[in-house]
């Protein structure tokens, strides 16, 4: 029974936490460009959370979270809808199985993630032809920048994770 | 044993992902204005939003106001809870000051276009994506909002045009999103065409005003301003003309635009709620 509570607390706490990005996200950092592009942190914030719960469990946070950013009026909200949960899925597999949970592997998971939901963004836009494909250094930049985010995210998601333990 | 990768749960669950998308997706594309869900989602988010803005607006007016606080500190310490007191007034009557000089000038707009009904409203959190230039304002359908109504400045410059709204929150996509097109006409000459932003690769935007006659004889700096529609009154100004060249097809002219006001300063913007479409 308390470890019912636990976990419900732990997930609780990731919602609020997953909640207050999209809030930093849009509020501070939706009017701010940095070397022209703006922060994607959602992405890097869903990598550091699902590290710690397994595929399923990463899969489905995925979906909730990408449902939620879609409906809050992410562009290209219907495409996070499947990408989260492809993203949550590979990563919590990944730290299950084949990575031990550390600074390092929240890095790469966390470079995964964005690359996928960036660049597939990025593919879709350019299908639609409202993109050019020179665009695609922008979205390196916007990668590279948003990776800035990782060292914060990681502890703070650690954290919470302890709290359920 | 480790668990495989494609479990039964995970395989229902990215089923429903696919199946969920799909179905906000087409409910997305045919629905003629904001979903239940959106609504919900923004509802639930605005005052979060809101409270985040609040904070980060006051914590830019501390970040200013510490260097003009340091310098204070060491011209003389003794008036220093004093000066604290003053600043904090200062900073409290200037920002009074802006919004009474806004609604100061609002008030010159309505006098000339006594046909128009204002709502204001502070602007509480923007789009992040990269090719999109909207951003989501605290009042919604409870304050008189709907979609299609016009966003401008106290000075009437046109800032965009409301495409989502909810119960205390809208959406303002700006004029320099490539997903609007707004008809305008050059002040001076009266030549008309359709203004619509463009995203360059390098992450800048820019207006460009189509459509314009190949004999066209326009001038860098003239005004152009709204022809008017069903969505935004006439002769609201949009911005000045800084180019002028040949299209693509090279039988039409096209004009790249410069914003007559600077998006990314805007605070508080008011919404032309009514009026009279002569």
């Amino acid at each position: 029974m308390r470890q019912t509570y636990k976990n419900i607390l732990m997930w609780a706490l990731y919602a609020v936490w997953f909640l207050f990005v999209i809030v930093l996200q849009t509020v501070v950092f939706g009017q701010m460009r940095l070397f022209g592009v703006k922060l994607s942190l959602v992405p890097v914030c869903i990598a550091c959370i699902t590290m710690h719960t397994g595929s399923e469990n990463g899969a489905l946070f995925g979906l909730i979270s990408g449902t939620f950013w879609m409906l809050a009026g992410a562009d290209g909200g219907v495409l996070y809808i499947l990408l989260f949960p492809v993203c949550g899925a590979v990563v919590g597999y990944l730290c299950d199985r084949y990575l031990n949970r550390t600074l390092l592997s929240a890095f790469l998971m966390s470079l995964l993630t964005l690359c996928v939901t960036q660049l597939a963004l990025f593919a879709f836009r350019v299908f639609l032809g409202t993109t050019p494909w020179s665009g695609v250094v922008s979205v390196l930049v916007q990668i590279g920048l948003s990776m800035l985010a990782w060292p914060v995210f990681y502890p703070v998601s650690r954290v919470i994770r302890k709290a359920g333990a | 044993m480790k668990k495989k990768f494609w479990s039964a749960r995970l395989k229902t669950i990215l089923i429903v992902a696919l199946v969920a998308a799909v179905v906000l997706g087409v409910a997305a594309a045919i629905a003629s204005g904001t979903t239940f869900g959106e609504n919900l989602v923004g509802t639930i988010l605005s005052p979060f939003r809101a409270g985040i803005a609040a904070i980060d607006r006051q914590a830019e007016r501390y970040y200013n106001y510490l260097f003009s606080y340091e310098s204070l500190q060491a011209e003389n310490k003794q008036l220093q809870k004093q000066i604290l007191s003053m600043q904090e007034d200062v900073r409290t009557a200037e920002e009074y000051q802006r919004e009474n000089e806004r609604l100061r000038t609002l008030l010159g707009l309505a006098e000339e276009h006594e046909d128009y009904s204002f709502v204001s409203a502070y602007i509480i959190s923007w789009e992040s994506s990269n090719y999109t230039s909207a951003f989501t304002i605290g009042k919604g359908t409870n304050s008189g909002l709907s979609e299609g109504m016009c966003a401008v400045t106290e000075n009437g410059q046109v800032v965009g045009l409301i495409t989502d709204v909810g119960l205390n929150w809208a959406t303002v996509t700006t004029l320099m999103d490539s997903s609007l097109e707004i008809s305008v006409s050059i002040a001076s000459s009266g030549y008309t065409g359709v203004v619509q932003g463009i995203y360059l690769p390098d992450g800048a935007s820019v207006l460009r005003m189509n459509y314009l006659p190949t004999d066209a004889v326009v001038k860098n700096n003239d005004q152009v301003v709204t022809t008017g529609s069903t969505l935004y009154p006439r002769g609201l100004l949009l911005g000045y003309i800084t180019n002028v060249s040949l299209d693509e097809t090279g039988v039409a002219k096209y004009a790249t635009l410069t914003p007559s006001c600077d998006l990314d300063a805007l605070e508080q913007i008011f919404i032309i709620t009514e009026y009279a479409n002569q």
